[in-house]
């Protein structure tokens, strides 16, 4: 049987990548004496899956994965067990049992809502943040270089992108609150954006990004396309 | 450090996890009065590995009023946003300043390190040589098998610790405490200091005999091991059941600067296993020492761990197996949870050659242990092999693939239903580099061409060995390890000439610069030939004699002798050799 939670990454956590993350969260349910199942063959290893990989440095709030457990742990008991063993910054929450079959997390996820703080050193006026993030939506491509086999390419990323809001909540920083793509293929990548959105802006700002939601096909208990 | 500085480091270097620290069982200690910075000079994920600074950060964190935090050498893209933002290197536990720390050690591990400390100790502004740092500046201080002979790094530490660390750095951080409590000068503190066993201070040349921990059984292990979030080299709980070999090759320092033997009880191994494991969560073990397939105790501790383990699908390595222990039993044991890979170390290709090392193993051990290994499954096996030993023909170096070609034989030999497909042998050859403190401490490294050319007369013969790879290593390193293995005092200055040269990093093959490192000998007036391929008299003063190992000088010439006649020494365990002379009676019990 599986169960599926939502894990959280805040703080200095953040920069432990999602291999790391993978890492930790089974070294975490191995402490809280999780009873995990393990695939069969060669080098059995935990049948723990995520809907998406998050980037190194990024924090969240809504990190889903499904976990295959041995017997059945009460969702309550779940939470409290692994959260009494984990490292700072990381917690799991939501935790449930499906009763219909939801099929696999990374292909039903569609969206993701990042907020992304923006900090300008000695000050910014909002105005014209907001009149740069409105010229680049006006634009009928934005062409992100990506890094493929192939080399460098540039890649149209206008479609991934369904909202973007700003806001000040400091002399320094700006909110942006991005509603973006996030599926099986990837999605938008939020600070290549918001670095062409805000080029010609010295000198470079510090973007920090958090993931606030993310939302998947069909809901299933699980948040659903808003 | 302010968390919005951090950040923009942070978001500017490769793998940031490398300082970021808040790893599980990372120990917070906001009231502690004293401060120790534990470093180690080289990047996290190679230092968060080492055992002895696992033990130390335990048994020094478990001191009232003490704190001890980790700093790790900055990878040099990190040093270089340091430096850009006028930052200072920083501890993983309060990102303090390793400069407002009371005491800050190094472990010294390998000798080509040295110029990272060179790295953590300018970016905190601390300067380099002892005598020209203030009272208010932290205690400098080192530790780690480097330091049998501290010479080459002696001018840059107020204090060294030489042997096991365990009690003589609890010693030494309640000296320092007793010294401000008293308000004793730096001067008063390093006299202090010279009266703890084990601690050399350089400015004041007391005579000093390596520390012992004599009862390892009762001794403090690593309390609640950190599970780092990014990958390390040893990612996994590591048991020490024994310290110490009593095999004496003749070419490992090892061998003789960790004698006597101690082992631990199976019993408070199984514990430290068991409570390892539940606070980690790891899903290895590694049963550590020198030669673990020596521990008396084995054949017992070792069903009776991986039983418990199994249940608990935590697999158990055994590190360090030597050819001529009973293999096949716990090869077939070790299967059934997870196959490593195998590593044998014949280290020489010849009988004759192998007598002269002592490493007392045969043809035939290890081709009775490959047979074994393949019939059990492996088809990946390991050789470790040295070249520019004393003594070396090319007859030995050809010995060498001559092995390899058996151990090829063995595996096709076997028929068909009895071996796994894939066979993959390889040989891995590295350059012998000869150390203080073992019986060839007196003999001539052989110099880069000569070296060169037998990896060219290796190659030529391992042509046709079916399934082998051959890697040769890089010797122009090795030529700089023995230098500063066997260095004097005057190699300090040529450390600072290659750091100013850009040398960091030194032992990481893409970091390794040695036209600096050749340039800053010339300008000191000196030569690696000096150093690495000169043959000392046995009558000459070594720049080490000064540290008394417990092993005796008397005892190390005899080797040297009976190694060049090819005559062997037996294991300890079977008869005393005397390596202690009259101190044998307070060190070493072991028969």
């Amino acid at each position: 049987m599986k169960i599926i939670a939502a894990y959280h990454k805040a703080g200095l956590i953040a920069y432990a990548s999602h291999l790391d993350m993978q890492r930790t969260l089974q070294r975490t349910f191995r402490r809280a004496q999780i009873p995990l199942s393990y695939s069969q063959g060669f080098n059995p290893h935990p049948l723990l899956s995520f809907a998406s990989a998050l980037a190194t440095g990024h924090t969240s709030d809504c990190e889903w994965f499904e976990v295959g457990l041995e017997e059945r742990v009460e969702a309550g008991d779940f939470e409290a067990r692994v959260n009494a063993c984990a490292p700072a910054g990381l917690w799991v929450s939501n935790a449930f049992y499906s009763e219909a079959p939801i099929g696999t997390l990374s292909r039903n996820v569609r969206q993701a809502r990042y907020f992304a703080y923006v900090c300008f050193e000695g000050g910014v006026e909002l105005k014209r943040v907001g009149e740069a993030v409105e010229k680049i939506m006006a634009e009928p491509e934005i062409l992100i270089l990506k890094k493929t086999k192939g080399g460098i390419k540039p890649v149209d990323i206008r479609s991934k992108i369904f909202r973007v809001d700003v806001e000040k909540i400091g002399e320094t920083v700006v909110r942006f609150d991005i509603l973006g793509e996030l599926n099986a293929a990837g999605g938008l990548r939020v600070e290549p954006f918001l670095l062409k959105a805000l080029d010609g802006f010295e000198p470079e700002p510090l973007i920090t990004v958090h993931r606030a939601a993310m939302y998947f096909e069909g809901g299933n208990s699980l948040p659903y396309l808003p | 450090m302010d968390k919005l500085l951090l950040d923009k480091l942070l978001h500017r270097v490769e793998k940031p996890a490398r300082y970021t620290g808040g790893e599980w069982n990372m120990v917070e200690k906001p009231d502690a009065k004293y401060h120790f910075a534990l470093c180690f000079p080289d990047v996290y994920e190679i230092g968060m590995s080492h055992l002895g600074s696992r033990i130390l950060y335990h048994v020094l964190n478990e001191m009232e009023d003490v704190y001890c935090e980790r700093a790790y050498a900055p990878w040099p893209d990190m040093e270089r946003e340091l430096t850009k933002a006028g930052l200072p290197l920083f501890s993983l536990e309060t990102k303090r300043n390793l400069r407002d720390f009371d005491v800050v050690g190094f472990s010294l591990l390998y000798e080509m390190c040295y110029t990272n400390i060179l790295t953590m100790l300018k970016l905190c502004n601390i300067p380099f040589y002892s005598n020209e740092r203030s009272e208010d500046e932290p205690l400098i201080i080192c530790g780690g098998p480097c330091t049998v002979n501290p010479e080459p790094i002696a001018p840059f530490m107020d204090a060294v610790v030489i042997g096991d660390g365990e009690e003589a750095d609890v010693e030494l951080m309640r000296a320092v405490i007793r010294a401000k409590e008293l308000g004793q000068s730096r001067d008063e503190l390093l006299w202090e200091l010279t009266k703890i066993e084990g601690v050399y201070v350089p400015k004041l040349k007391n005579p000093v005999r390596r520390r012992i921990v004599r009862d390892l059984d009762k001794a403090p292990y690593v309390g609640r091991q950190l599970v780092p979030h990014m990958g390390i080299v040893h990612d996994r709980v590591a048991i020490e059941v024994m310290r110490g070999c009593t095999r004496g090759c003749r070419f490992c320092q090892a061998g003789y600067i960790y004698r006597p033997v101690r082992e631990r009880t199976k019993e408070t191994l199984q514990k430290q296993a068991q409570e390892l494991v539940n606070c980690t969560g790891y899903d290895e073990v590694s049963l550590l020492s020198l030669s673990t397939g020596d521990y008396s105790a084995l054949h017992e501790l070792l069903p009776e761990v991986m039983d418990r383990m199994e249940k608990q699908r935590v697999s158990v390595a055994l590190p360090s197996l030597r050819i001529d222990s009973v293999l096949k039993d716990d090869l077939e044991k070790m299967q059934s949870v997870r196959k490593a890979g195998l590593t044998f170390a014949p280290e020489a290709g010849t009988q004759r050659l192998r007598d002269v090392i002592n490493k007392n193993v045969t043809e035939a051990d290890l081709l009775r242990a490959v047979k074994d290994a393949f019939e059990a499954g492996w088809t990946g096996v390991k050789l470790y092999f040295m070249i520019g030993l004393p003594t070396e023909t090319d007859e030995d170096v050809r010995g060498i693939a001559e092995l390899a070609r058996k151990v090829s034989g063995v595996y096709y030999s076997l028929p068909h239903e009895k071996r796994s497909k894939g066979l993959r042998i390889t040989v891995s050859v590295a350059t012998f580099v000869p150390k203080p403190f073992t019986p060839f401490q007196w003999s001539p490294q052989c110099t880069l061409d000569e070296i060169v050319r037998k990896q060219r007369v290796l190659k030529e013969a391992m042509k046709g060995v079916r399934g082998a790879e051959l890697h040769c290593h890089p010797s122009k390193l090795s030529e700089l390890e023995a230098c500063f293995s066997r260095g004097d005092e005057r190699l300090a200055k040529v450390v600072i000439s290659a750091y100013n040269r850009g040398c960091r990093f030194d032992s990481w093959a893409e970091h390794f610069k040695p036209d600096m490192w050749a340039e800053a000998f010339e300008e000191n007036g000196l030569t690696l030939g000096e150093y690495a391929h000169r043959q000392r008299d046995l009558e000459e003063e070594l720049p080490w004699a000064h540290i008394d190992v417990v092993v005796t000088q008397d005892y190390l010439k005899r080797e040297y002798q009976k190694a060049l006649k090819g005559e062997t020494t037996d294991d300890c365990r079977n008869q005393c050799n005397g390596c202690f002379g009259k101190s044998y009676e307070d060190y070493c019990r072991i028969s």
